[in-house]
Formats: C-alpha cells, structure tokens, sequence
C-alpha cells in the first residue's frame, strides 16, 4: 500500500490505519525510538503513542512522505520519554514528579518560548547543511536527527567509521563558527 | 542555549533534509568492505584500459616505444633517459644476469635482444636528408619493415645518436648521426618513432641511433 492510501485512510478515519502503518513502519519506528531510549519497552510505548499522534493528526495533516512524518513524531516523543525518565531519576523528589505528571496534561510540554526558539535555530541549521557536501549532511542527520550509530551510518552512507567520525567532528566545529555569527548563543 | 533546544531544532530541520537521508537508511545498503571491493576493482579497470591503451598507441606508432627501452637492460634506461649519466653495472636480457658494464657487451646485447620497435640495418648510402640502408633484423616485424628490405631512413627532431660506451658512461649526441659517425657498410641499431609507406618507398623515423658492434 502507497504512502498517500494509507493517509487517505487515517483521513476517511478508518482504524486499519494504525494496522496497516504498524506492519509497514513499525520496525522502522521502533528503530527510531531505540536509538533515543534503549529500551524496547519504552521504545514500544513510544511508537505506540507516535501511531496515537498519527491518528490526532491526521487529519488536518497530509504528509508527502509518511515514513519521515511518523519519524518525526517518533523521535519528539522518544525526546520526551527519554527527558521525563531522566528527570525522574535526577530528582526523585515528590516536587519533580508532581512536575512530570502534570507535564502529562499539556498537549506540548515545551514552552511557546522554548518551542519559537527551536525552530529560528531549526532554520538556522537546515540553512548551515545545505552549504554541506552530500554526504557530510547525510552523516550529520543520521547522527544528531535519527541518533542511529555509527557503524549503521558508515554502513549506509558507503564510508569507513573513522571517516563518519572526522566528518562528523569538523561538521560540529562549523555548525559551532555558524550559529555564532548567525547570532545564537553558544 | 541549552542542549534541549539544540536537540530540538534538530529534531524540526527541514522535512526535505531529512527525507533524503531516510531514503537511504531504508534502502538496503552494501557493506563498505564491498564498497571497498567495488571501487578497486573499478581502478584496476582503469589501470587495464591504460596499459592497453598505451600499448596500442605504441603500435601505432604515437609513443615512443618503452617496451624496447626497458627489454634491452638498465644500460639502455641510463642512455635514453639521461645519456650522460654514469652506469656501473646492468642487467643482460638475455641471461638476467648483473654485468659490470662494457661497451661491447652492451651493444652485443643490444642486437641480441632486438625488442619491439628496434630495427638493426646495414648503412648502404648517405643522402642529403638521411641514408639508405638494408633491414638486418627487425624483432617485431612490422608489416612494413621486412628482413632484407632497402628502406629510407629519416631523423626525427628529437634524434640522439648513441656512441661507445667507455666502461662507465655512454657517450652521446643530440643530433642525427653524420657519414663520419655511420659509415657505409656499418651495421646500425635503430630506433624508430613512426614508419611511412609512399609507393614502395618505405622511410623509418628514427629517434635513436647507434652503431652495432659484434660479439667478440
């Protein structure tokens, strides 16, 4: 089944969405979400809430590429997973959990200021990795937006792991010199 | 900033960027030693054509023949790549042996061991632009360069005639031999650029010349 027939079917509110989007991107998703909890149960739990979010989604929206939208929705909710477990481990206080619980009522746990933020520097970064060769933006994405490691990137982006690893420090530096003159503090 | 926002804005890069990459993670991927495997055995493709290439531009003529000039031994590398510099000792073709030099070893080598584009000839007359001279022996017998043949012989620009060899340097001119250098009658070792055929008129364009000694 094409990307755009199962959106069609997320749109005619038809369950076999869900169904039909786990047999076909469930290890993907799972994937996604392993890289940023390592650990299957939460990485179940997230990809179970990504088909949820897909679901509240869409519609309004209509996604080109379902495989990349889903992606997307995997790893903001693996972040978030991963932040509030974290969380809970550094401040086992009643305060601290009290905190995570409410976060739980908020459709978006980030702040309108935290959130505008992210994306002025989102349009930063996309701007800084078209100036990249190919390949360097290939492994820089890999890396920083799918977490994948680094023998799967050298294996996917035909290259030898210390190569992956050279290109991804130099491209660390400049994003550095290009957020700066850019305006960002950093 | 802090680390949740950087982590963030990754998170929001352009939709694009990230569909190229997630069309590569999902396209089944070679493992890089094949990769590995694949790009040498592209240069060892490239290395074939060369050397095929090289080797048919040779035969036609548009190369100097290098075959000639590393069958005859290390001596002959010394005289046509840098005709005054010393030689000690060579390697015979013939027998691989390692020979402290002589001149009449060399030359006597020389004709032994005729090697493409190498032609030995017997100077029968001089002209104004070159001489006439019988075809002894022609190791690649060309189509048109047969063993008895009376050809023409031409110099070309870059000519350079080679003369005896005292022990430890070859002595050279860079200029075509003259009647006092080949006399009529001498058997000459040629080199040759290009061959032309006008008629039954057949002329070698020689780039080396030196005279043939005989086996003592």
């Amino acid at each position: 089944m094409q990307d755009q027939d199962i959106v069609e079917l997320y749109w005619l509110r038809d369950e076999t969405a869900i169904s039909v989007t786990e047999e076909i991107y469930g290890h993907y998703l799972t994937t996604i979400a392993f890289n940023i909890l390592n650990d299957s149960e939460d990485s179940a739990e997230s990809v179970n809430d990504t088909y949820l979010a897909a679901w509240n989604s869409m519609p309004p929206h209509k996604p080109n590429v379902l495989s990349t939208y889903l992606g997307k929705l995997t790893r903001r909710i693996a972040v978030d997973r991963f932040r509030k477990k974290h969380r809970q481990k550094r401040y086992a206080s009643e305060y601290a959990v009290s905190l995570t619980e409410l976060e739980d009522c908020l459709s978006d746990n980030r702040s309108p200021e935290h959130t505008a933020e992210a994306q002025l520097l989102a349009d930063s970064i996309s701007a800084f990795l078209r100036t990249l060769p190919k390949d360097t933006r290939h492994v820089f994405i890999g890396r920083y937006y799918f977490l994948d490691p680094l023998k799967d990137i050298a294996a996917y982006c035909g290259m030898s792991e210390s190569k992956a690893k050279t290109l991804l420090f130099r491209t660390r530096a400049k994003l550095k010199e290009y957020l700066k003159k850019e305006g960002f503090v950093v | 900033m802090s680390l949740d926002v950087l982590h963030d804005a990754i998170g929001r890069i352009d939709e694009d960027l990230v569909e190229e990459v997630d069309a590569l993670r999902r396209k089944p991927h070679q493992a890089v030693v094949w990769i590995w495997i694949r790009r040498a055995s592209v240069i060892a493709a490239c290395a074939a054509v060369l050397i095929v290439g090289a080797f048919a531009l040779s035969h036609a003529g548009l190369l100097p023949p290098f075959v000639a000039n590393f069958s005859v031994g290390s001596l002959h590398e010394y005289a046509v790549d840098d005709v005054n510099q010393a030689v000690v000792e060579y390697t015979t073709p013939s027998s691989g042996e390692t020979v402290q030099g002589d001149e009449y070893s060399y030359y006597a080598q020389s004709i032994e061991s005729i090697e493409e584009s190498a032609v030995t000839v017997e100077i029968i007359a001089w002209t104004d632009t070159g001489c006439h001279a019988t075809v002894l022996e022609s190791a690649d017998d060309l189509k048109d360069i047969h063993v008895g043949d009376t050809v023409e012989i031409a110099f070309t620009d870059d000519i350079l005639t080679l003369f005896s060899f005292d022990g430890t340097t070859i002595v050279a001119a860079e200029r075509a031999p003259t009647p006092a250098d080949l006399p009529i009658g001498t058997t000459a070792l040629l080199w040759h650029k290009r061959v032309e055929c006008v008629g039954d008129t057949v002329t070698i364009y020689a780039y080396r010349i030196s005279p043939a000694y005989e086996t003592k």
